[in-house]
Protein backbone atom coordinates (compact mmCIF):
# COMPACT_ATOMS: atom_id res chain seq x y z
CA UNK A 1 0.00 0.00 0.00
CA UNK A 2 2.76 2.40 0.86
CA UNK A 3 4.97 1.27 -1.98
CA UNK A 4 3.64 3.86 -4.44
CA UNK A 5 4.09 6.59 -1.86
CA UNK A 6 7.67 5.53 -1.26
CA UNK A 7 8.34 5.41 -4.99
CA UNK A 8 6.81 8.83 -5.45
CA UNK A 9 8.80 10.36 -2.64
CA UNK A 10 12.02 8.70 -3.78
CA UNK A 11 11.58 9.96 -7.32
CA UNK A 12 10.70 13.44 -6.12
CA UNK A 13 13.89 13.59 -4.09
CA UNK A 14 16.18 11.94 -6.61
CA UNK A 15 15.37 13.81 -9.81
CA UNK A 16 16.34 17.32 -10.82
CA UNK A 17 13.77 19.82 -9.65
CA UNK A 18 13.83 21.60 -12.98
CA UNK A 19 13.31 18.75 -15.44
CA UNK A 20 11.47 20.51 -18.21
CA UNK A 21 10.01 17.83 -20.42
CA UNK A 22 7.65 17.00 -17.55
CA UNK A 23 4.15 17.84 -18.67
CA UNK A 24 4.92 17.41 -22.34
CA UNK A 25 3.31 14.70 -24.40
CA UNK A 26 5.73 11.83 -24.69
CA UNK A 27 5.82 10.00 -27.99
CA UNK A 28 6.97 6.42 -28.45
CA UNK A 29 6.49 3.87 -31.20
CA UNK A 30 4.98 0.63 -29.97
CA UNK A 31 4.10 -2.23 -32.31
CA UNK A 32 4.38 0.05 -35.32
CA UNK A 33 2.12 2.74 -33.92
CA UNK A 34 2.74 6.06 -32.22
CA UNK A 35 1.82 5.89 -28.57
CA UNK A 36 1.38 8.92 -26.34
CA UNK A 37 2.89 8.67 -22.88
CA UNK A 38 3.12 10.74 -19.77
CA UNK A 39 6.42 12.40 -18.97
CA UNK A 40 7.24 13.15 -15.38
CA UNK A 41 10.45 14.30 -13.80
CA UNK A 42 11.33 10.59 -13.68
CA UNK A 43 11.18 10.38 -17.47
CA UNK A 44 8.81 8.58 -19.81
CA UNK A 45 6.00 6.81 -18.04
CA UNK A 46 2.91 4.82 -18.84
CA UNK A 47 0.72 5.28 -21.91
CA UNK A 48 -1.56 8.25 -21.43
CA UNK A 49 -4.03 10.02 -23.65
CA UNK A 50 -5.16 13.04 -21.63
CA UNK A 51 -2.88 16.04 -21.18
CA UNK A 52 -3.39 19.48 -19.69
CA UNK A 53 -2.50 23.02 -20.67
CA UNK A 54 -3.48 26.60 -19.98
CA UNK A 55 -4.14 29.42 -22.43
CA UNK A 56 -2.29 32.56 -21.43
CA UNK A 57 0.36 30.68 -19.45
CA UNK A 58 3.10 32.88 -20.93
CA UNK A 59 1.11 36.09 -20.64
CA UNK A 60 -0.40 36.11 -24.13
CA UNK A 61 -4.19 35.79 -23.95
CA UNK A 62 -5.69 32.72 -25.61
CA UNK A 63 -2.28 31.49 -26.66
CA UNK A 64 -0.19 28.60 -25.42
CA UNK A 65 2.67 26.47 -26.62
CA UNK A 66 1.97 23.81 -24.02
CA UNK A 67 1.89 20.95 -23.73
CA UNK A 68 4.84 20.35 -26.01
CA UNK A 69 5.68 17.07 -27.65
CA UNK A 70 8.78 15.05 -27.00
CA UNK A 71 10.18 11.85 -28.43
CA UNK A 72 13.51 10.51 -27.26
CA UNK A 73 16.43 10.12 -29.64
CA UNK A 74 16.02 7.07 -31.83
CA UNK A 75 12.23 7.02 -31.68
CA UNK A 76 11.71 7.91 -35.33
CA UNK A 77 13.72 7.41 -38.49
CA UNK A 78 15.87 10.36 -39.45
CA UNK A 79 14.56 12.01 -42.59
CA UNK A 80 10.93 11.30 -41.77
CA UNK A 81 8.45 13.81 -40.41
CA UNK A 82 6.07 13.74 -37.47
CA UNK A 83 2.93 15.78 -37.24
CA UNK A 84 -0.67 15.82 -36.16
CA UNK A 85 -4.24 15.96 -37.32
CA UNK A 86 -7.37 17.14 -35.56
CA UNK A 87 -9.34 13.96 -34.86
CA UNK A 88 -12.51 16.00 -34.53
CA UNK A 89 -13.81 19.43 -33.61
CA UNK A 90 -12.79 21.37 -30.53
CA UNK A 91 -15.26 20.74 -27.72
CA UNK A 92 -16.18 22.74 -24.62
CA UNK A 93 -16.97 21.61 -21.06
CA UNK A 94 -20.58 22.19 -20.02
CA UNK A 95 -20.30 20.92 -16.45
CA UNK A 96 -21.25 17.37 -17.27
CA UNK A 97 -19.41 16.53 -20.46
CA UNK A 98 -17.72 17.91 -23.55
CA UNK A 99 -20.05 19.39 -26.16
CA UNK A 100 -19.68 21.44 -29.36
CA UNK A 101 -18.46 24.97 -28.76
CA UNK A 102 -21.75 26.32 -30.11
CA UNK A 103 -25.26 24.86 -30.34
CA UNK A 104 -25.10 25.75 -34.03
CA UNK A 105 -22.06 23.53 -34.45
CA UNK A 106 -18.26 23.66 -34.11
CA UNK A 107 -17.75 26.21 -36.86
CA UNK A 108 -20.09 28.65 -35.11
CA UNK A 109 -18.09 28.51 -31.91
CA UNK A 110 -14.46 28.65 -30.84
CA UNK A 111 -11.84 26.89 -32.92
CA UNK A 112 -8.16 26.22 -32.40
CA UNK A 113 -5.46 27.50 -34.72
CA UNK A 114 -2.17 25.59 -34.60
CA UNK A 115 0.86 27.24 -36.15
CA UNK A 116 4.57 26.65 -36.59
CA UNK A 117 6.54 29.27 -38.52
CA UNK A 118 4.79 29.52 -41.90
CA UNK A 119 2.47 26.54 -41.40
CA UNK A 120 -0.99 27.03 -39.94
CA UNK A 121 -4.11 24.91 -39.64
CA UNK A 122 -7.42 25.49 -37.87
CA UNK A 123 -9.79 22.94 -36.41
CA UNK A 124 -13.10 22.34 -38.19
CA UNK A 125 -16.34 20.48 -37.76
CA UNK A 126 -14.65 17.11 -38.20
CA UNK A 127 -11.20 15.66 -38.76
CA UNK A 128 -8.73 18.15 -40.24
CA UNK A 129 -5.28 17.27 -41.50
CA UNK A 130 -2.52 19.16 -39.71
CA UNK A 131 1.10 19.46 -40.74
CA UNK A 132 4.36 17.66 -40.16
CA UNK A 133 7.77 18.78 -38.91
CA UNK A 134 11.13 17.16 -39.52
CA UNK A 135 12.44 14.54 -37.15
CA UNK A 136 15.72 15.61 -35.57
CA UNK A 137 18.91 14.05 -36.95
CA UNK A 138 19.14 11.87 -33.83
CA UNK A 139 15.63 10.49 -34.34
CA UNK A 140 14.09 12.56 -31.56
CA UNK A 141 11.29 15.07 -31.94
CA UNK A 142 10.73 17.94 -29.56
CA UNK A 143 8.23 20.60 -30.55
CA UNK A 144 6.10 23.28 -29.00
CA UNK A 145 3.34 24.27 -31.40
CA UNK A 146 1.77 27.71 -31.23
CA UNK A 147 -1.88 27.20 -30.29
CA UNK A 148 -4.36 30.07 -30.36
CA UNK A 149 -8.03 29.75 -29.47
CA UNK A 150 -10.05 31.72 -32.01
CA UNK A 151 -13.22 33.47 -30.93
CA UNK A 152 -16.56 32.43 -32.36
CA UNK A 153 -17.51 34.35 -35.51
CA UNK A 154 -18.68 37.79 -34.49
CA UNK A 155 -17.24 37.58 -30.99
CA UNK A 156 -14.30 39.62 -29.77
CA UNK A 157 -12.76 36.95 -27.58
CA UNK A 158 -13.45 33.30 -26.82
CA UNK A 159 -15.73 32.43 -23.94
CA UNK A 160 -13.99 31.49 -20.72
CA UNK A 161 -14.14 27.76 -20.21
CA UNK A 162 -12.44 24.42 -20.59
CA UNK A 163 -11.74 23.21 -24.11
CA UNK A 164 -10.92 19.75 -25.38
CA UNK A 165 -8.78 19.27 -28.48
CA UNK A 166 -8.58 15.74 -29.92
CA UNK A 167 -5.31 15.18 -31.78
CA UNK A 168 -3.78 12.22 -33.53
CA UNK A 169 -0.02 12.16 -33.92
CA UNK A 170 1.13 11.10 -37.36
CA UNK A 171 4.34 10.08 -39.11
CA UNK A 172 5.34 10.15 -42.76
CA UNK A 173 7.11 6.84 -42.15
CA UNK A 174 4.86 4.24 -43.79
CA UNK A 175 5.92 1.75 -41.11
CA UNK A 176 4.55 3.95 -38.33
CA UNK A 177 0.80 4.31 -37.89
CA UNK A 178 -0.92 7.31 -36.35
CA UNK A 179 -1.64 7.35 -32.64
CA UNK A 180 -4.99 6.89 -31.07
CA UNK A 181 -6.53 10.29 -30.35
CA UNK A 182 -4.90 12.17 -27.48
CA UNK A 183 -7.01 14.75 -25.69
CA UNK A 184 -5.64 18.14 -24.81
CA UNK A 185 -7.73 19.64 -22.03
CA UNK A 186 -6.97 23.34 -22.13
CA UNK A 187 -7.94 25.84 -19.45
CA UNK A 188 -9.32 29.06 -20.92
CA UNK A 189 -9.92 31.01 -17.73
CA UNK A 190 -12.47 28.62 -16.30
CA UNK A 191 -13.26 28.55 -12.59
CA UNK A 192 -10.69 26.33 -10.89
CA UNK A 193 -13.20 23.67 -9.95
CA UNK A 194 -14.47 23.44 -13.52
CA UNK A 195 -11.06 22.65 -14.91
CA UNK A 196 -10.38 19.97 -12.32
CA UNK A 197 -13.78 18.38 -12.97
CA UNK A 198 -13.35 18.53 -16.73
CA UNK A 199 -9.90 17.00 -16.59
CA UNK A 200 -11.05 14.20 -14.32
CA UNK A 201 -13.98 13.55 -16.65
CA UNK A 202 -11.72 13.37 -19.67
CA UNK A 203 -9.31 11.09 -17.89
CA UNK A 204 -11.98 8.70 -16.73
CA UNK A 205 -13.54 8.69 -20.18
CA UNK A 206 -10.52 8.10 -22.34
CA UNK A 207 -7.89 6.62 -20.09
CA UNK A 208 -10.31 4.46 -18.18
CA UNK A 209 -8.70 5.42 -14.90
CA UNK A 210 -11.63 6.66 -12.92
CA UNK A 211 -9.64 6.84 -9.73
CA UNK A 212 -6.29 8.35 -10.70
CA UNK A 213 -6.16 10.42 -7.48
CA UNK A 214 -5.94 7.17 -5.50
CA UNK A 215 -2.20 7.55 -5.42
CA UNK A 216 -1.45 4.59 -3.17
CA UNK A 217 -3.87 2.28 -4.94
CA UNK A 218 -5.84 1.26 -1.82
CA UNK A 219 -9.23 1.91 -3.37
CA UNK A 220 -9.85 5.14 -1.52
CA UNK A 221 -8.95 8.76 -2.15
CA UNK A 222 -8.15 9.88 1.35
CA UNK A 223 -5.73 11.63 3.65
CA UNK A 224 -2.82 9.42 2.64
CA UNK A 225 -3.21 10.48 -0.97
CA UNK A 226 -3.58 14.09 0.13
CA UNK A 227 -0.36 13.81 2.12
CA UNK A 228 1.46 12.45 -0.90
CA UNK A 229 0.17 15.30 -3.03
CA UNK A 230 1.15 17.96 -0.53
CA UNK A 231 4.55 16.33 -0.13
CA UNK A 232 5.35 16.86 -3.78
CA UNK A 233 3.79 20.32 -4.06
CA UNK A 234 5.41 22.42 -6.76
CA UNK A 235 7.27 19.50 -8.31
CA UNK A 236 6.31 16.89 -10.87
CA UNK A 237 5.50 13.33 -9.96
CA UNK A 238 2.78 10.84 -9.31
CA UNK A 239 0.49 13.49 -7.79
CA UNK A 240 0.69 15.64 -10.91
CA UNK A 241 -2.75 14.47 -11.95
CA UNK A 242 -3.12 16.90 -14.83
CA UNK A 243 0.34 15.99 -16.15
CA UNK A 244 1.25 19.62 -16.64
CA UNK A 245 4.58 19.17 -14.90
CA UNK A 246 3.68 20.70 -11.53
CA UNK A 247 1.68 19.53 -8.53
CA UNK A 248 -0.53 22.50 -7.80
CA UNK A 249 -3.98 23.65 -6.85
CA UNK A 250 -5.60 22.11 -9.89
CA UNK A 251 -4.30 18.69 -8.91
CA UNK A 252 -5.57 19.31 -5.41
CA UNK A 253 -8.97 20.11 -6.87
CA UNK A 254 -8.98 16.88 -8.89
CA UNK A 255 -8.06 14.89 -5.80
CA UNK A 256 -10.65 16.52 -3.58
CA UNK A 257 -13.25 16.07 -6.29
CA UNK A 258 -12.68 12.31 -6.16
CA UNK A 259 -12.62 12.09 -2.35
CA UNK A 260 -13.86 8.83 -0.92
CA UNK A 261 -14.14 5.30 -2.21
CA UNK A 262 -13.20 4.75 -5.84
CA UNK A 263 -16.11 3.86 -8.13
CA UNK B 1 36.30 27.31 -42.38
CA UNK B 2 37.27 30.49 -44.15
CA UNK B 3 34.11 31.02 -46.08
CA UNK B 4 32.97 34.62 -46.07
CA UNK B 5 29.27 35.39 -46.13
CA UNK B 6 28.69 37.24 -49.38
CA UNK B 7 26.75 40.08 -47.79
CA UNK B 8 29.63 41.03 -45.53
CA UNK B 9 30.93 43.40 -48.19
CA UNK B 10 29.10 46.62 -47.47
CA UNK B 11 28.94 50.04 -49.13
CA UNK B 12 31.04 52.84 -47.67
CA UNK B 13 27.94 54.67 -46.47
CA UNK B 14 27.65 51.97 -43.87
CA UNK B 15 31.09 52.73 -42.51
CA UNK B 16 29.79 54.51 -39.40
CA UNK B 17 27.43 51.65 -38.77
CA UNK B 18 30.27 49.20 -39.19
CA UNK B 19 32.33 51.09 -36.67
CA UNK B 20 29.39 51.17 -34.30
CA UNK B 21 28.74 47.50 -34.85
CA UNK B 22 32.34 46.63 -34.33
CA UNK B 23 32.42 48.65 -31.14
CA UNK B 24 29.27 46.97 -29.92
CA UNK B 25 30.49 43.52 -30.79
CA UNK B 26 33.88 44.18 -29.27
CA UNK B 27 32.52 45.71 -26.08
CA UNK B 28 34.36 43.18 -24.00
CA UNK B 29 37.75 42.11 -25.27
CA UNK B 30 39.26 40.13 -22.43
CA UNK B 31 39.59 36.44 -23.08
CA UNK B 32 37.08 34.36 -21.20
CA UNK B 33 38.89 31.02 -21.51
CA UNK B 34 35.60 29.17 -21.46
CA UNK B 35 35.57 25.46 -21.98
CA UNK B 36 33.86 24.13 -25.08
CA UNK B 37 30.17 23.99 -24.24
CA UNK B 38 27.65 21.43 -25.39
CA UNK B 39 24.55 22.72 -27.19
CA UNK B 40 22.53 24.16 -24.33
CA UNK B 41 19.33 26.12 -24.06
CA UNK B 42 19.16 29.56 -22.50
CA UNK B 43 18.47 29.75 -18.78
CA UNK B 44 17.45 33.07 -17.25
CA UNK B 45 17.58 33.72 -13.54
CA UNK B 46 18.62 36.54 -11.23
CA UNK B 47 21.72 37.13 -9.18
CA UNK B 48 21.55 39.90 -6.62
CA UNK B 49 18.70 41.56 -8.46
CA UNK B 50 20.39 41.42 -11.86
CA UNK B 51 19.19 39.11 -14.60
CA UNK B 52 21.83 36.62 -15.68
CA UNK B 53 21.97 33.92 -18.34
CA UNK B 54 23.17 30.36 -18.08
CA UNK B 55 23.38 27.20 -20.11
CA UNK B 56 20.53 24.80 -19.43
CA UNK B 57 20.46 21.14 -20.37
CA UNK B 58 16.87 20.75 -21.39
CA UNK B 59 16.98 16.97 -21.16
CA UNK B 60 18.01 16.88 -17.50
CA UNK B 61 16.71 20.26 -16.39
CA UNK B 62 20.13 21.04 -14.96
CA UNK B 63 21.78 24.42 -15.39
CA UNK B 64 25.14 23.15 -16.56
CA UNK B 65 26.91 26.48 -16.90
CA UNK B 66 25.36 29.19 -14.71
CA UNK B 67 27.34 32.00 -16.38
CA UNK B 68 27.03 31.03 -20.04
CA UNK B 69 26.51 33.93 -22.42
CA UNK B 70 27.07 32.35 -25.84
CA UNK B 71 24.46 30.03 -27.33
CA UNK B 72 24.02 28.17 -30.59
CA UNK B 73 21.14 27.91 -33.03
CA UNK B 74 20.71 25.88 -36.20
CA UNK B 75 18.63 27.25 -39.05
CA UNK B 76 17.23 25.34 -41.98
CA UNK B 77 17.34 21.86 -40.48
CA UNK B 78 13.77 21.33 -41.64
CA UNK B 79 13.59 21.66 -45.45
CA UNK B 80 10.09 23.14 -45.05
CA UNK B 81 11.72 26.12 -43.33
CA UNK B 82 15.07 26.59 -45.08
CA UNK B 83 15.97 29.79 -43.22
CA UNK B 84 14.33 29.22 -39.84
CA UNK B 85 14.66 27.36 -36.59
CA UNK B 86 13.34 27.34 -33.04
CA UNK B 87 16.49 26.71 -31.02
CA UNK B 88 17.83 27.59 -28.55
CA UNK B 89 14.86 27.30 -26.24
CA UNK B 90 14.44 29.37 -23.10
CA UNK B 91 13.84 28.31 -19.51
CA UNK B 92 13.67 30.30 -16.30
CA UNK B 93 12.90 29.93 -12.63
CA UNK B 94 11.53 33.47 -12.28
CA UNK B 95 7.93 32.26 -12.16
CA UNK B 96 5.46 35.13 -12.35
CA UNK B 97 7.96 37.52 -13.93
CA UNK B 98 7.47 38.98 -17.40
CA UNK B 99 10.78 38.84 -19.24
CA UNK B 100 11.54 41.04 -22.23
CA UNK B 101 14.10 39.89 -24.77
CA UNK B 102 15.77 42.92 -26.33
CA UNK B 103 17.42 42.21 -29.67
CA UNK B 104 20.32 44.43 -30.76
CA UNK B 105 19.96 46.06 -34.20
CA UNK B 106 23.40 44.78 -35.17
CA UNK B 107 23.79 41.44 -36.94
CA UNK B 108 27.24 40.01 -37.54
CA UNK B 109 28.34 37.61 -40.27
CA UNK B 110 31.29 35.28 -39.76
CA UNK B 111 34.24 35.95 -42.06
CA UNK B 112 36.26 32.94 -41.08
CA UNK B 113 38.33 34.86 -38.57
CA UNK B 114 35.90 37.36 -37.00
CA UNK B 115 32.47 38.89 -37.51
CA UNK B 116 31.63 41.69 -39.92
CA UNK B 117 28.49 43.80 -40.15
CA UNK B 118 25.75 41.99 -42.06
CA UNK B 119 22.97 43.59 -44.07
CA UNK B 120 20.90 40.44 -43.76
CA UNK B 121 18.24 40.39 -41.07
CA UNK B 122 17.37 38.03 -38.25
CA UNK B 123 13.82 38.07 -36.90
CA UNK B 124 12.91 36.52 -33.56
CA UNK B 125 9.20 35.87 -33.04
CA UNK B 126 7.00 34.61 -30.26
CA UNK B 127 3.21 34.52 -29.99
CA UNK B 128 2.57 37.26 -32.53
CA UNK B 129 5.42 39.49 -31.34
CA UNK B 130 8.60 39.92 -33.33
CA UNK B 131 11.92 41.73 -33.15
CA UNK B 132 14.40 42.14 -35.98
CA UNK B 133 17.98 43.19 -36.38
CA UNK B 134 18.32 46.35 -38.40
CA UNK B 135 15.82 48.16 -36.22
CA UNK B 136 16.16 46.18 -33.04
CA UNK B 137 13.13 45.36 -30.95
CA UNK B 138 11.82 43.08 -28.27
CA UNK B 139 9.32 40.42 -27.34
CA UNK B 140 8.00 39.50 -23.94
CA UNK B 141 6.62 36.51 -22.13
CA UNK B 142 5.47 35.54 -18.67
CA UNK B 143 7.49 32.89 -16.92
CA UNK B 144 5.23 30.04 -15.90
CA UNK B 145 6.20 26.93 -13.96
CA UNK B 146 8.20 24.58 -16.14
CA UNK B 147 8.75 27.18 -18.83
CA UNK B 148 10.16 25.74 -22.06
CA UNK B 149 9.73 28.47 -24.62
CA UNK B 150 10.91 28.25 -28.19
CA UNK B 151 10.99 31.53 -30.12
CA UNK B 152 11.08 31.24 -33.89
CA UNK B 153 14.19 32.60 -35.59
CA UNK B 154 14.20 33.43 -39.30
CA UNK B 155 16.91 34.89 -41.54
CA UNK B 156 16.16 37.05 -44.56
CA UNK B 157 18.64 38.51 -47.00
CA UNK B 158 18.96 42.16 -48.05
CA UNK B 159 15.75 43.45 -49.62
CA UNK B 160 13.80 40.44 -48.33
CA UNK B 161 15.81 38.14 -50.59
CA UNK B 162 16.82 34.66 -49.54
CA UNK B 163 19.76 34.84 -47.15
CA UNK B 164 23.09 33.36 -48.14
CA UNK B 165 24.47 30.49 -46.16
CA UNK B 166 26.64 31.71 -43.36
CA UNK B 167 27.12 31.98 -39.64
CA UNK B 168 25.36 34.90 -38.05
CA UNK B 169 25.73 36.57 -34.68
CA UNK B 170 22.85 38.24 -32.83
CA UNK B 171 23.09 39.96 -29.47
CA UNK B 172 20.36 40.14 -26.84
CA UNK B 173 19.80 41.50 -23.38
CA UNK B 174 16.94 40.43 -21.15
CA UNK B 175 15.05 42.80 -18.90
CA UNK B 176 12.20 42.67 -16.40
CA UNK B 177 10.51 45.05 -14.02
CA UNK B 178 12.21 44.93 -10.64
CA UNK B 179 15.48 43.56 -12.00
CA UNK B 180 18.57 45.12 -13.52
CA UNK B 181 18.92 44.22 -17.19
CA UNK B 182 21.28 41.40 -18.04
CA UNK B 183 24.62 41.84 -19.71
CA UNK B 184 24.63 41.10 -23.41
CA UNK B 185 24.45 37.48 -24.48
CA UNK B 186 24.84 36.11 -27.95
CA UNK B 187 23.29 33.49 -30.19
CA UNK B 188 25.47 32.19 -33.01
CA UNK B 189 23.23 30.89 -35.79
CA UNK B 190 24.38 28.44 -38.42
CA UNK B 191 22.68 28.54 -41.79
CA UNK B 192 23.95 25.75 -43.99
CA UNK B 193 27.60 25.82 -42.99
CA UNK B 194 29.80 22.98 -41.71
CA UNK B 195 29.46 22.48 -38.00
CA UNK B 196 33.21 22.93 -37.57
CA UNK B 197 32.86 26.50 -38.83
CA UNK B 198 29.96 27.07 -36.46
CA UNK B 199 32.02 25.89 -33.53
CA UNK B 200 34.95 28.06 -34.57
CA UNK B 201 32.67 31.09 -34.66
CA UNK B 202 31.25 30.24 -31.23
CA UNK B 203 34.73 29.91 -29.82
CA UNK B 204 35.66 33.28 -31.31
CA UNK B 205 32.71 34.92 -29.59
CA UNK B 206 33.55 33.26 -26.29
CA UNK B 207 37.15 34.37 -26.57
CA UNK B 208 36.61 37.90 -27.83
CA UNK B 209 33.23 39.19 -26.70
CA UNK B 210 32.60 37.61 -23.32
CA UNK B 211 34.52 39.52 -20.65
CA UNK B 212 36.49 37.31 -18.32
CA UNK B 213 35.55 37.61 -14.62
CA UNK B 214 38.69 39.66 -14.01
CA UNK B 215 37.78 42.04 -16.79
CA UNK B 216 34.30 42.51 -15.35
CA UNK B 217 35.79 43.34 -11.97
CA UNK B 218 38.13 45.87 -13.55
CA UNK B 219 35.30 47.46 -15.49
CA UNK B 220 33.21 47.69 -12.31
CA UNK B 221 36.08 49.15 -10.33
CA UNK B 222 37.18 51.61 -12.97
CA UNK B 223 34.81 54.46 -11.98
CA UNK B 224 35.73 54.04 -8.33
CA UNK B 225 39.40 54.13 -9.18
CA UNK B 226 38.93 57.26 -11.25
CA UNK B 227 36.97 58.93 -8.47
CA UNK B 228 39.61 58.01 -5.95
CA UNK B 229 42.29 59.56 -8.09
CA UNK B 230 40.23 62.69 -8.47
CA UNK B 231 39.84 63.06 -4.73
CA UNK B 232 43.57 62.69 -4.16
CA UNK B 233 44.31 65.68 -6.36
Amino acid sequence: MKTRIMIALTLALATPALAQHAGDIGLAVTAGRIETREISSAGYGAPRRVFGGTFGDTGVPWFTGNPGFDAAAGTFAAGTRVGFRFAGPVLAWDGAGFVPTSPEGPLAGERLQVRFLTLSVTSGDGPVEGFTLAVQPDGGWHRHLSMTLLAAPGAQVPDAGVYLVPLELTSTDPAVAASEPAWLVLDGGAPAGDYAAAFAHAESTIDGDACAPDLNGDGNVDGVDLGTLLGTWGAAGIADLTRDGTVDGIDLGVLLGSWGACP
Amino acid sequence: MNRIASDSTVPSRFAPAIALATAALMAGVARADLEKEPHLDLWITSSGGTLVTGGWDHETGIVVNPSQRVFEGELGLDPFFPFSGDEPGIGSDLVGTTLTMNLSPVLGAWTGSSFAFSTSMLTASYAGQSASTGTGGSFSFLVSAGLDLHPEFTMTGPGASDPVNGIYLASFRVGAAGYAQSDAFWIVFNLGMPEADHEAAVEWVEANLVPAPGAIAMIALAPLTARSRTRRR
